[in-house]
Parts: C-alpha cells; sequence; structure tokens
C-alpha cells in the first residue's frame, strides 16, 4: 500500500466512523494534539461532536461523501485537499445536499498510518 | 504489486456497467459463489445478479441511475480483502425527468483476487442502507 494509498483511507475512515456515529473511533483519525477547524485536541474535538447534530438526532441519517482528493506526500507529512457532498435524510423524508472542501494536513505515524495534524472545512455557501 | 489500483478499478465498474445497464459485463464482477445481499435477500454468482437486474429492468424500464461510490476503505491481505465503501444513488424516472438524489449508505465487500491472477472480484457484496 503505498503512502497515498493509507492517506485515502484515513479520508474514508473520518466519513465512515462519522456517519455510523462512531465518535471516539472518528477523533482517532486525529493526532493527539489535532486541530478541526477551530478546536485543538481529540478531546474538545470529541465534546463538540457529542453536542452535533448526528448525536442529538437519532431520525438524522447522513452521509458525508467526500471525492476529488488531491494528495501531496513530502516525506513524513503531507496535504489534501477533498470536496465534500454532504446527504441528509430524516426519516423517509427527501434527501438533501451541502457542499464544501477539506483542507488538510497529515502526519505518518510510527505504526505506519497517516492521521489528521489539522482539517478545515469550508462550506461553499 | 500492488493490488489497490485493481480493486479500485473493480468498484468503480460495478457503478459505470451497473448505470450503463451492461448487465452480462457487470456481473461477472461477482465470483462464481459471491453473495449479493440487498433488502434482506441474497443473490448468488454472475447468474443470480444478472437475474434480479434483468427483473429490476423489466419491472422499471423508464428510470436511470447514477451510482456515486466514495470514501473507500481498503484492507487487502494476500489475494483476499475487505472494502467498506458509500454510495449515493442518483435517479431519474421518466428518463427525461431531473435528476435527484433517492438513496444513500454503504457497501460491505469482501474481494478476492482470482486464482490465475488476472483481476480481482466480489465475493460478497452487502448493502446496508443509511
Amino acid at each position: 500500500m503505498t503512502d497515498e494509498d493509507a492517506i485515502r483511507n484515513t479520508i474514508a475512515r473520518f466519513c465512515q466512523h462519522l456517519d455510523s456515529r462512531r465518535f471516539v473511533e472518528w477523533t482517532e483519525t486525529f493526532t493527539q494534539d489535532g486541530t478541526f477547524n477551530a478546536l485543538h485536541g481529540r478531546a474538545a474535538i470529541l465534546k463538540m461532536i457529542q453536542g452535533g447534530e448526528l448525536a442529538t438526532k437519532p431520525d438524522l441519517r447522513r452521509q458525508h461523501a467526500v471525492t476529488n482528493s488531491i494528495i501531496e506526500v513530502d516525506g513524513d507529512t503531507a496535504t489534501a485537499t477533498s470536496d465534500l457532498a454532504m446527504y441528509d435524510r430524516y426519516g423517509d423524508g427527501p434527501v438533501t445536499v451541502q457542499t464544501g472542501r477539506y483542507y488538510d494536513r497529515l502526519a505518518r505515524q510510527s505504526n505506519g498510518e497517516w492521521l489528521f495534524t489539522e482539517r478545515r472545512l469550508e462550506w461553499f455557501g | 504489486m500492488n493490488d489497490v489500483p485493481s480493486v479500485r478499478k473493480l468498484l468503480a465498474l460495478y457503478c459505470q456497467l451497473l448505470d450503463d445497464r451492461r448487465y452480462e459485463e457487470w456481473s461477472q464482477l461477482f465470483a462464481d459463489d459471491a453473495i449479493w445481499s440487498l433488502g434482506g435477500h441474497d443473490h448468488r454468482g454472475p447468474a443470480g445478479t444478472k437475474a434480479f437486474m434483468d427483473q429490476l429492468l423489466r419491472d422499471r424500464p423508464q428510470r436511470r441511475t447514477k451510482h456515486l461510490n466514495t470514501n473507500i476503505l481498503i484492507e487487502l491481505d494476500g489475494s483476499e480483502g475487505r472494502v467498506t465503501s458509500d454510495y449515493a444513488m442518483l435517479a431519474r424516472e421518466p428518463e427525461d425527468a431531473p435528476w435527484r438524489p433517492v438513496a444513500f449508505g454503504r457497501y460491505e465487500d469482501r474481494v478476492v483476487r482470482r486464482a490465475d491472477g488476472s483481476r480481482w472480484q466480489f465475493a460478497e457484496r452487502r448493502l446496508v442502507q443509511a
């Protein structure tokens, strides 16, 4: 598996854990002191998501569909930008879509895994 | 040898051939004893999966679909592997209606490399509706 393959897996894990409401596993796609938007560290990121829509609205089904990833590896660090289409559905209601872009920095860990040191999401209005 | 691109190709072919209604070629993406599980029913091997799609086309000839496959997580071990990924399905029915997102969910796959080494196939694909 190449570095780029491993980074794609990390980007996929972020989405799958989050949408399956595995919030602790989701925070583990960040380094211990990783940053998500204005939040620093896994503990702060976990606290935010535990108050968010996925945690508080059980009838919400959501998919973060991430695509168009551009990945640049430089030794043990990497940058990535990806596009997001986020699908939501409440009960049997209509599927709605919002879009955005992720700007990422990642670092290789001692076990070979790549984790986010910084992840920033900008919504497209 | 890096098998990951071959597995990505398998997943992309599933979507493209299905949406293009090329069911004969699409069904060959499944191993002979493969299980394709959706809606609580299992369909087995190329013959079983093709029969299901042929019937669906007879039932809804005016429906067109576009499967968008993202968030692909690939974990291979030798000639086997586990893959999970997400799909969103757009549809138009009748064929001149606008495209709308109608469903999304997750694929949970077991993939195998054919004994002759030529390509990867699905041993199991399970659709889990979100």
